[in-house]
């Protein structure tokens, strides 16, 4: 799944479009869009509003192992050589009010350059004063990627946090509208999408060795042996163990759901399963 | 086995090994540094504070952190050589030592105690092999020392780019007290051929069967370049041990290994081999309980290991057998007093 935080609307107006995300109604605290497989938060400016916002996009869309963060939107730059338009990902978010510097990892071979961040606690108004002035070599400031960056990474393994920021202005009286910031992100946001699909598919390790019927009788055979969730995580492993090494799930379990057999209770259900984990073992096999 | 945790389907979704290079602020001024990053010009090169916090982090994917590995240049403070640990063999030697002069290996190997022991996938190189030495050095005042200078890395795998192979050898040489173990699954040999031999570097290959390599020992040379790369030490002159550590246990075991162990010695000749290490796959406990969430789907993995003293291994009888069957394999080649068993305490 895909999940996206940006600050402003005009910001997420091209994913929605892309993505054809439906305003969810029933979300109260921040405007939430979903669609087929991606969500999307707008959370406000500012660390706290970003803090909270990822955290309720991620409360309402539980994570799983192919879930993507990612943080789209503008930012500015002190360099004036870079113009408007330029994307970049993020490898370095640098806090200000802390001092705190966090590395988001980059594992996916992008379209896109990197760079680092400062994110500000106020807005940039003129690129002298920003990031320079503070020690810093990050080329670009915002006010809410350091805020996300600590709220998410506790839903999410550090691969799965993006941050992909679009130049927008030099802190300089440039004129910004919400309209001109939309169109600025519409190339973007296009490739931003097809770049992620393949690594969200990509990032499913396969995990189930059972095809629904072997995890069914395998189900079956746990009660029939009287196993306690324990034995039966253990009994799981073993029949993992046997499709993973080229045996058939249903030579295992068959035993157990013959209709001559019998188990009386967990104890002898615990013989079974010695019996079993000796078998699959190797020992008797050198 | 049928199934492995092969990562190869999904390696075109992520970025070329070392194509990020996270620098400490003090290592950027060693030349080690500048040479590294002169060999890789187009890293993404992030300047850091400290290793640790990019080594460190939370919530890190050893797996596919594994598949995009970075770079770390770093300047190791405290400590920087150890007692030998007691799942390791100290090959009859009193003062067992080992060191890390860098963090991680390239290869990826599933058996590979490092995805539980470290946080990270990435790869840190500690720049200041010259405080080692001198760490070394104090050590050599008290007693001889046997220094295993390759276990939580392959540090030939990495000459190229580092050379401290090299450095460790010629450091030995000038160190009649030390001796060093450089273990090593690469083929890289031709890196240090231009030296010569010293009889206080032993050069270790780990060897499977093909069978196993292939399963899973991922991004590792074939055996059969790494015996190439052990017969050229060994005409050279260098010690070169073998090891056979881990054995597996792999469905046709007895087959796998009497062959595997036929091919080695009709390669290598035997009366050269300084020695032979055999030893069954063991690891901790909590650190298999790690590995197996990051690859579900190994089979190597997934078997009903026994859990001794916090150590993880094979069914006991069947890791005695396995172990007696191939001593018994490498006897036929090797004196009983050039193999050393790993022993569980």
């Amino acid at each position: 799944m895909l999940l996206f935080a940006t600050a402003l609307y005009c910001e997420a107006a091209p994913i929605i479009e892309h993505l054809h995300l439906k305003k969810d109604i029933s979300s109260r605290a921040f405007d939430l869009f979903a669609g087929e497989g991606a969500a999307l938060v707008i959370t406000g400016t500012g660390c706290a509003d970003a803090a909270a916002g990822a955290s309720y996009l991620l409360a309402n869309h539980p994570p799983e192992e192919n879930t993507l963060f990612i943080n789209f939107g503008t930012c500015g730059c002190q360099d004036l050589q870079i113009p408007p338009g330029s994307t970049f990902l993020l490898n370095r978010i640098r806090d200000e009010a802390t001092g705190r510097v966090y590395y988001p990892d980059l594992l996916f071979a992008a379209p896109f350059h990197t760079a680092g961040i400062t994110t500000l606690s106020r807005v940039m108004t003129s690129a002298r004063n920003s990031a320079a002035d503070h020690g810093c070599s990050n080329r670009l400031v915002d006010q809410e990627s350091s805020a996300l960056y600590q709220a998410t990474r506790h839903y999410l393994k550090q691969h799965q946090i993006l941050f992909c920021k679009v130049v927008s202005d030099h802190g300089a009286a440039e004129r910004i509208t919400p309209d001109s910031i939309a169109e600025l992100l519409k190339e973007p946001a296009r490739q931003l999408l097809s770049w992620l699909a393949p690594i969200e598919a990509a990032l499913i390790q396969p995990s189930d060795p059972f095809t629904p019927e072997e995890r069914t009788a395998l189900c079956t055979a746990s009660e029939a042996l009287h196993l306690t969730e324990a034995m039966k995580a253990e009994f799981l492993r073993l029949a993992a163990y046997a499709a993973l090494t080229g045996k058939h799930v249903s030579e295992l379990t068959a035993p157990f759901l013959a209709a001559d057999f019998t188990c009386k209770n967990k104890k002898e259900g615990k013989q079974y399963l010695d019996a079993l984990k000796f078998a699959l073992s190797g020992a008797d096999n050198l | 086995m049928t199934h492995s945790n092969s990562p190869s389907q999904a390696q075109t979704i992520y970025n070329p090994p070392f194509s990020r290079i996270y620098v400490e602020r003090e290592a950027a001024e060693y030349p080690l540094a500048k040479q590294i990053l002169a060999r890789f010009p187009g890293a993404d090169v992030v300047e850091i504070e400290h290793y640790k916090d990019v080594f460190n982090r939370s919530h890190q994917s050893f797996y596919h952190q594994k598949q995009a590995q970075a770079l770390i240049l770093a300047v190791k403070k405290g400590t920087l050589i150890y007692p030998g640990a007691p799942v390791c063999q100290n090959f009859g030697n009193r003062h067992f030592y080992y060191t890390s002069n860098i963090m991680n290996c390239i290869y990826d190997c599933e058996y590979c105690y490092l995805q539980g022991m470290y946080p990270s996938g990435n790869l840190v190189v500690f720049l200041n092999q010259e405080d080692i030495f001198s760490q070394a050095e104090l050590l050599l005042k008290e007693h001889p020392v046997y220094l295993c200078v390759s276990y939580d890395t392959d540090l030939l795998a990495l000459e190229g780019v580092t050379g401290f192979t090299r450095n460790w050898i010629a450091f030995a040489e000038s160190h009649p007290d030390l001796t060093i173990e450089i273990r090593t699954k690469s083929a890289g040999f031709a890196a240090i051929s231009d030296m010569t031999p010293s009889k206080r570097a032993i050069l270790a290959w780990t060897i499977s069967p093909d069978a196993a390599a292939l399963l899973c020992e991922h991004r590792a040379p074939s055996v059969g370049v790494r015996l190439q790369s052990a017969k050229a030490a060994l005409d050279m002159g260098w010690p070169v041990r073998l090891c056979f550590d881990p054995l597996l246990m792999l469905p046709d075991a007895a087959k796998l290994y009497r062959e595997f162990v036929e091919e080695v010695f009709r390669l290598l000749p035997a009366e050269r081999i300084l020695d032979v290490s055999v030893g069954p796959f063991r690891i901790s406990a909590e650190y298999l309980k790690q590995i197996r969430k990051s690859r579900p789907a190994s089979a190597l993995l997934s078997y009903p290991f026994e859990i001794h003293g916090g150590v993880a291994s094979y069914n006991r009888e069947a890791c005695a057998a396995l172990m007696n069957y191939v001593y018994g394999l490498l006897t036929e080649h090797v004196k009983p007093e050039q193999i050393f068993r790993y022993e569980e305490e």
